[in-house]
């Protein structure tokens, strides 16, 4: 643990060298940084703030498991200057938790969340997920009631993916559990939007809803398409159209740190086409779309122009609509949004 | 003495089913005589093209002059490689003809298979003298006694002192080439006849035009002499004569008994047909050989650019095709669903796969090919005769009196235990029992008469399930009869598509609608809406199946880690998308136009 918090000093003071930036979003995530003595936390920001200007008002969120916070913790946390706490409830049912094998129950999440209110955290994000094979369309709808009882700025609702190399993959593969069907998954989707609609939460974006004024800045930057820097064991970056990433193996990024060097598991220079195309494929995953005044001043085209019969067709098929200053995906351009993206992006 | 010089000569074939090592043993021969440099030896020798090496069939006839030492003279070994495989009948034919003796390779554990048989009857016919050889005798599984006596029962010949050899390691080998000079006869031709050369193969050159690979039966050749095609009629000078070492060597003149080339900068390979009979115009033979067939396709597809921007590219590549394969036919045509391609002929599924193969890889081209089909003849009420190879064609049923389908004759060779099984998938494909042999205690050969649309549908991949392989086949196209044959449409979302539409037998029509429907929609991808299935004769609809909407369709994630694997998905799709033809509304992928022909059933 040392190790590798130590590692990511380092790598934090290097990086800091290279990018003179001003930063107005951390988010620690990927995994479970809760888990660790918060002392780390505090550090990993100390060394964030010594290495680039981190704003005064910057969002600084961190994900957390319920069963890995206690007040002490949470006071350590607001201490360090995170005001934005993403906690999983993932399901209210503990039947649904065992088979997904988490270690919370729904009685440790509430009360989890209420020590962070407690806490005086003001924007918190409540992660629950669907399509899980044996998930009942009321429990689901249990789920989301229970979710926006507590009152939460945001909610993160996913779909179910069933990753290749996970237990409930193998549990599918030998027939113990049959995954949802595409009808259950859709109908569980739009029960999530009209629920969370219904409690004036915005679905600002694909699985992501929001009171007003509090969707996450730090996660629009990659529907944005806006630069971010990705610290620790694999970590991704996107920094002036080159794309990288750090290794995966903590060891070897220990040691990588140790010997000060920044070596790239993966790089790539992101090309003029393939920019256009992650614009397209980021930007219409959110409800706003974009518009075709950003979309120019970035390559320089008219996209009804370059893309007229493609953005016709989507039009026409009902997945997304225009106003003559931009592109927004419908309702139907969610369900459907790979669809959307593909017939769009089918001659660049 | 005059002709003296021909009897150090030998000019032999190697006959051999499917992987019983003729090219092998051929290699064999060629380095044990020196004839290529240890350096320029690969595997396969003769099998130039990769397309051969790796599916291990000779696809091109090739030949070879090798020099070997016995008794203290010099004999002069001309090797005749044929192709082989059922759809070169004709070729290998030519090939034997060309020969005055045969060595037939026959595997020490599998024994005599159905295509064995059918080019040793190819040989007798031609009266080739044949040296049985049984390989592959290192092999544990070896029972070379067996096999000795299995070949003097099925093929009367006298196998007591075959060479046993491995062709892989040379064990014996020298047995071979010692019994092809002392047991093969020399040419017994006459050089002051007339010019008198069989056409056993030709070759495209950039430079030097199309190469006759002739066998002189009489006569002399050299550079100047205006030479006579005796089936076209077609007269050239002679640039340039040679043999094969195994690449062309030029050399003085061909006499009477020698095998060689001839370049007479002939344009089109068309010009020198496999079968003719090459002949001097100033001093020409009374008749040609015997033996020359106009060869026509039996197998005819569609084959369109997946792109259809690269029609012109697919055009210039039969062409160039076509320059070494006068077999291949091909005309343009336009498909609704498919736009501007051509329908192509083949000698039968493996030439046709051949040729498919050598299109993609060879010119890089990405193909949607239609399903095969047979040519049909046609008998209108008007009493007019017309042929039909694209099901598209054929006229409105009202206007048709009767058709007709080609018959083929088919042997199966195969381990008694699976007679049943055999007979059987004959009978499913609307065989006709002739007759049955035992060709030892426990080996069958049945023999069939088959309508060879049943035969290219899936019969080959059937009777290889069916008997594990076990069995083998041969088939030959005897004639036409008549039968009760309907066009079956094919619908996608209430539109017709014209390159799924196929020509069967009324009584399999249900079954065939039924299954290609759902092989259909197993491969049609879904689509934003649901899209019928249907097959149809006439107006009447047999058989429909549904593919359903796509409904969602999203990636729920999407962060940082997520965006260039997600990026690499969508050009995949894209990538497959390309692949796609619209026909109507829907989108279906080019495998679509083929994988109908691949039942498992």
């Amino acid at each position: 643990m040392d190790a590798y918090f130590h590692a990511l000093g380092t790598e934090i003071k290097m990086t800091g060298r290279m990018y003179e930036r001003k930063v107005d979003s951390v988010f620690f995530g990927g995994g479970t940084p809760s888990f660790p003595p918060a002392q780390y936390i505090t550090g990993a920001m100390d060394a964030l703030r010594r290495a680039f200007d981190v704003q005064e008002d910057a969002e600084i969120t961190l994900e957390a498991n319920p069963c890995s916070l206690d007040a002490q913790k949470l006071r350590e946390y607001r201490a360090a200057g995170i005001n934005r706490l993403s906690i999983g409830l993932q399901a209210a049912q503990d039947r649904l938790l065992a088979m997904l094998g988490r270690q919370h129950t729904r009685g440790q999440f509430e009360r989890a969340y209420g020590l962070a209110r407690e806490a005086g955290f003001s924007n918190i994000n409540i992660d629950v997920i669907y399509a899980l094979p044996g998930q009942e369309t009321t429990e689901w709808e249990d789920t989301l009631c229970f979710a926006t009882e507590k009152e939460p700025e945001h909610v993160s609702a996913y779909a179910l993916k069933i990753e290749p190399g996970t237990p409930l993959f193998r549990a599918v593969e030998l027939g113990e559990a049959v995954p949802a069907d595409e009808d259950t998954d859709l109908a569980m989707y739009h029960m999530a939007q009209d629920v969370l609609e219904g409690k004036d939460f915005t679905n600002y974006e694909v699985s992501n809803f929001a009171k007003e004024g509090f969707e996450c800045r730090h996660n629009l930057k990659y529907w944005n398409v806006r630069d971010y820097l990705g610290l620790g064991a694999a970590a991704h970056s996107c920094m002036d159209h080159m794309r990288f990433s750090n290794t995966e193996d903590v060891e070897e990024y220990i040691s990588n740190m140790k010997a000060g060097k920044l070596r790239y598991a993966s790089s790539e220079l992101v090309s003029e086409k393939d920019r256009k195309l992650e614009y397209i494929m980021l930007k219409l995953r959110l409800k706003n779309g974009f518009s075709f005044f950003d979309y120019k001043s970035r390559f320089n085209e008219i996209f009804p122009e370059a893309f007229s019969r493609e953005m016709g067709r989507v039009v026409s098929l009902g997945l997304a609509e225009t106003d003559g200053r931009g592109l927004y995906p419908t309702k139907r351009g969610f369900d459907l949004q790979n669809q959307l993206v593909s017939l769009l992006i089918q001659n660049l | 003495m005059k002709n003296e010089y021909q009897k150090n000569i030998r000019n032999f074939c190697i006959i051999a089913h499917i992987d019983h090592g003729k090219s092998t043993l051929a290699d064999r021969l060629i380095e044990m005589t020196g004839t290529v440099a240890q350096r320029d030896i690969k595997e396969q020798l003769l099998d130039t093209m990769d397309l051969e090496r790796e599916r291990g069939i000779t696809i091109k006839s090739q030949a070879v002059r090798m020099i070997y030492e016995r008794g203290g003279t010099a004999y002069e070994l001309n090797l005749i490689d044929t192709p082989g495989h059922v759809d070169f009948t004709y070729e290998v034919s030519r090939s034997l003809a060309a020969c005055e003796g045969a060595v037939l390779v026959v595997d020490a554990s599998q024994g005599i298979e159905a295509q064995t048989l059918a080019n040793v009857y190819l040989a007798m016919d031609n009266d080739l003298e044949i040296i049985p050889v049984i390989n592959k005798v290192d092999l544990p599984s070896a029972r070379p006694d067996e096999i000795a006596k299995e070949i003097e029962d099925v093929l009367g010949l006298d196998a007591s002192d075959a060479p046993r050899i491995s062709a892989k390691s040379g064990e014996n080998v020298g047995q071979v080439l010692d019994a092809i000079v002392d047991k093969l006869p020399a040419p017994s031709g006459d050089e002051d006849k007339p010019l008198k050369a069989l056409v056993f193969d030709s070759y495209y050159d950039n430079y030097k035009g199309a190469i006759s690979y002739v066998r002189l039966i009489d006569g002399c050749v050299k550079e100047g002499t205006k030479i006579r095609f005796m089936a076209s009629g077609k007269v050239f000078d002679t640039t340039e004569v040679g043999a094969f070492a195994p690449e062309l060597v030029p050399t003085k003149e061909l006499k009477a008994g020698d095998v060689g080339y001839i370049a007479a900068s002939i344009k089109n390979v068309a010009d020198t047909r496999v079968g003719d009979t090459v002949t001097d115009d100033a001093n020409p033979a009374k008749e040609a050989l015997p033996g020359y067939k106009k060869i026509t396709p039996m197998v005819y597809c569609g084959i369109y650019p997946a792109d259809g921007a690269k029609y012109d590219d697919l055009r210039d590549a039969l062409e160039k095709l076509q320059l070494n394969d006068a077999s291949l036919l091909y005309d343009p045509e336009v498909s609704v669903a498919l736009g501007f391609g051509f329908r192509c002929g083949f000698l039968g599924l493996l030439h046709m796969e051949i040729i498919q193969e050598r299109l993609e890889r060879e010119f890089d081209l990405d193909l949607v090919t239609t399903a095969p089909s047979v040519s049909y003849r046609v008998r209108m009420m008007s009493g007019e005769e017309i042929e039909i190879d694209n099901p598209t064609n054929l006229p409105d049923p009202s206007m048709i009196e009767y058709m007709e389908e080609p018959i083929a004759q088919v042997s199966v060779m195969t381990p008694d235990t699976y007679v049943g099984a055999v007979m059987e998938l004959c009978q499913e494909k609307r065989g006709v029992f002739k007759n049955m042999e035992y060709i030892e205690a426990t080996r069958v050969l049945l023999h069939y008469e088959i309508p060879l649309n049943e035969i290219i549908y899936d019969f080959f991949d059937n009777l290889k399930s069916r008997t594990r392989g076990y069995a083998s086949m041969d088939y030959e196209v005897k004639g036409y009869a008549k039968s009760d044959l309907v066009k079956l449409d094919i619908l996608l979302n209430g539109e017709m598509c014209d390159a799924l539409s196929i020509i069967v037998h009324r009584d399999r029509a249900y079954g065939r609608g039924r299954s290609i429907a759902e092989k259909l929609k197993e491969v049609i991808p879904r689509q934003m809406f649901e899209i019928p299935i249907q097959a149809a004769i006439g107006g009447k609809i047999i058989a429909r199946e549904t593919v359903k909407a796509l409904r969602k369709d999203v990636l729920a994630k999407c962060y940082g880690g997520d965006i260039s694997r997600k990026k690499k998905l969508l050009e995949k799709q894209k990538e497959g998308k390309k692949r796609m033809r619209q026909v109507g509304s829907v989108e279906v992928p080019s495998e679509a136009f083929m994988s109908v022909l691949k039942m498992d059933k």
